[in-house]
């Protein structure tokens, strides 16, 4: 590793100081966070040169490869998370999920995630226990309760929505980030994979292409993904792992696709309590760092 | 030479005893500094995996040492009982939590002894918190599912008591996370150390320099909050009493919140169970039968929910007049603690002993491994660490 005063000194040296860019905040690995950021970049770099004809176009969605189409569906997944869209529009998924676990009974749920512009989403899901939970922001923060009460943000809410993830811990935003960067950065080099997980095309069930994904290592499984007719949006992915089974349906997933802004304000006509905006981002935030946890 | 071959036997039968019972392999001697209250009352320390803060002298001095020592495990605890309990009862309750929590506030404060109120302040201002989330989130309603046992006499091996708590509560929102052994030297007052969590100033689980012990288990009557909240008032009784009978009298004359049951013991082998609401409180005196408890056996007090206390009365009959730390550290296991089980403590109050584990990420603490700690022990290494001829850095 080179000290950060030594490539300074070394810039300034070679008068290129200023076009020295760092990647703040990142290290030796989680610079992987930035990695599609910076190939982009790269490439953007080296397209300057190239003759219009000579640029390549991407490949259509039934000619990538397998590996090319799980990678670029995980990196749509961690962009629900990362990147947002252009105003007036939104990433959606709409999944519904059945877990069954060996030594527990068996688990339904549904989730419902609309990412919009500048802060905006809607989260809806069925969890066990709690039940029905929907929560969002559109111009100001809210909540639904069980028992069908909108807990509205309104007090003390900025003009413009904020932050909904205003008080996540920034280590698990970061390993979304390296997630998304590994991703990208398999994609271009997809045999580093091959210690890992074996991508192999299976037999087209009803047209649809099928992809089939065997996890090498410690943590065996499998997962079988299936795909719309359109070969690049998800239609069904199931898996299974020891002492766990199951299956994702995929109802919608879409990217950077048209929302009205009414696709963020909770459901009309249900009684409703004005409470402090700032306690409801809490909220959020506690509720995703708690997942993160979890899922780690 | 009969005096000396006695305590040599009895030094060898200590040590045959510490090298078997389980987690003392982390002993006192472990216990490493980590970091000062810069304005000299308190210290962070590790013990093993596990973390020992001790705070000494006015309330005010104690809550910003603790604040300033324990400053992001305690922001992950408010995070976690107020933002994220509180968001999930919001929305299954169907009412805001910040304002249930309002309310809780308003009723017990004029009920809360003002050195407790100006310690719980003074951590909030240390770790940068609003007065009012500081406060509540010491006031977060309880509702544990707990055990507490004391035995003594013909139910243990040697006749000493050992007191037991399970506390069963949230593991699954990993507050063992902030877990912390705090030791409070508060002036004027009882020195005591609490199995509790980053932020907490009151106790569920804890024991005084006097020797005497006290757990509590949950019940019902939600909304009883005109009175000394229960964390609270456990510390009251830790600070103000040296035996089970001034616990008692505490426990009598403060008005109370809603319903608990407690076990308390001291180390002149006096035990009692209680069951208290705002109403009322009934005294359980060893091997008193109370239905719908179970068998109550002669020199026991014991507490638990239905199907626990059944399996607990029947280990202690199995393990009668054989009990010691091992075989208590045995009873306590499932399904007398419950999957939940967020923290188990054994207390001896006559040697101020404490054995004590943690939940871990994915299991309950009856099958995690025991620490020790000697509460005297603690407080004299906390005295040599902090006096000007002998501080050790």
């Amino acid at each position: 590793m080179v000290p950060r005063a030594c490539t300074e000194k070394l810039a300034a040296a070679l008068g290129i100081a200023r076009r020295v860019e760092w990647l703040e905040g990142l290290g030796h690995y989680t610079a992987m966070a930035a990695l599609p950021e910076v190939l982009d970049r790269m490439v953007g770099f080296f397209a300057e040169d190239l003759p219009p004809g000579l640029r390549i176009q991407p490949p259509p969605p039934a000619a990538r490869t397998p590996v090319q189409v799980v990678l670029s569906l995980v990196k749509e997944a961690t962009d629900l998370l990362l990147s947002e869209p252009s105003p007036g529009r939104c990433h959606l998924a709409d999944v519904t999920v059945t877990l069954n676990l060996d030594r527990d009974k068996g688990y339904e749920g549904r989730l419902l995630l609309i990412r919009g512009w500048q802060g905006r989403f809607k989260l809806q899901c069925k969890l066990p226990v709690v039940g029905e939970v929907a929560l969002g922001q559109g111009s100001y923060p809210w909540m639904v309760s069980a028992k069908k009460t909108v807990f509205k943000g309104m007090k003390g809410a900025p003009p413009t929505p904020g932050d909904p993830l205003a008080f996540v811990d920034p280590e698990h935003l970061l390993r979304i980030r390296m997630i998304a960067g590994a991703a990208a950065g398999a994609a271009l080099a997809p045999d580093v994979l091959e210690p890992l997980v074996a991508v192999a095309e299976e037999p087209a069930a009803d047209g649809r292409r099928t992809i089939r994904l065997t996890l090498k290592g410690r943590n065996r499984g499998t997962l079988t993904l299936a795909l719309q007719s359109d070969a690049r949006t998800p239609s069904m992915l199931t898996f299974e792992f020891p002492g766990a089974r199951g299956k994702i349906a995929f109802r919608g997933w879409q990217r950077n696709t048209p929302a009205h802004e009414a696709a963020f304000d909770p459901p009309p006509g249900l009684p409703a309590q004005e409470v402090e905006a700032g306690a409801l981002v809490r909220m959020f935030s506690a509720m995703f760092n708690f997942a993160m946890e979890n899922a780690e | 030479m009969r005096t000396l071959g006695k305590t040599t036997v009895l030094l060898l039968a200590s040590l045959l005893v510490l090298t078997f019972l389980p987690g003392l392999a982390a002993g006192q001697q472990d216990l490493r500094i980590v970091a000062r209250d810069p304005a000299g009352h308190g210290l962070l320390c590790r013990l093993g995996g596990k973390t020992i803060l001790l705070v000494a002298g006015t309330p005010d001095q104690m809550g910003a040492a603790h604040g300033t020592l324990l400053k992001e495990k305690v922001r992950q605890l408010h995070e976690r009982v107020l933002y994220l309990v509180g968001g999930a009862d919001s929305i299954q309750s169907g009412v805001w939590f910040p304002d249930r929590m309002a309310e809780i506030e308003r009723r017990t404060v004029p009920h809360i002894p003002p050195r407790l109120l100006a310690e719980c302040d003074a951590l909030s201002r240390a770790v940068g918190v609003s007065p009012r989330e500081g406060r509540q989130a010491n006031l977060f309603p309880e509702r544990f599912h707990c055990s507490g046992v004391a035995v003594r006499g013909k139910a243990t091996r040697d006749g000493s008591v050992l007191h037991a708590r399970v506390l069963d509560y949230m593991r699954d929102i990993n507050l063992q996370n902030a877990a912390a052994v705090v030791v409070f030297l508060p002036e004027g007052r009882n020195t005591w150390m609490s199995l509790g969590y980053a932020g907490f100033v009151g106790t569920v689980t804890a024991m005084n320099e006097k020797g005497l012990a006290i757990g509590e288990m949950g019940g019902g009557g939600v909304g009883d909050w005109d009175g000394m909240p229960m964390s609270f008032l456990l510390r009251d009784v830790m600070e103000r009493a040296a035996t089970v009978e001034e616990g008692l009298e505490i426990l009598r004359t403060t008005p109370r919140t809603c319903e608990y049951y407690y076990v308390l013991s001291d180390k002149a082998k006096n035990m009692a169970g209680v069951h208290a609401d705002a109403r009322q409180i009934t005294i359980l005196r060893p091997g008193q039968q109370k239905p719908p408890l179970p068998f109550v056996p002669e020199d026991t007090v014991l507490i638990s929910g239905p199907g626990r206390a059944e399996a607990l009365s029947q280990r202690l009959q199995q393990h009668y007049g054989k009990i010691d730390v091992s075989t208590m550290i045995e009873i306590l296991k499932r399904p007398v603690a419950m999957s939940s089980n967020l923290h188990d403590a054994i207390f001896a109050p006559e040697t101020l002993d404490m054995w004590f584990a943690d939940a871990g990420k994915h299991t309950p603490a009856c099958d995690e491994p025991y620490a020790h700690c000697n509460l005297a022990a603690l407080v004299r290494f906390y005295e040599q660490a902090t006096s000007p001829k002998t501080a050790r850095h």
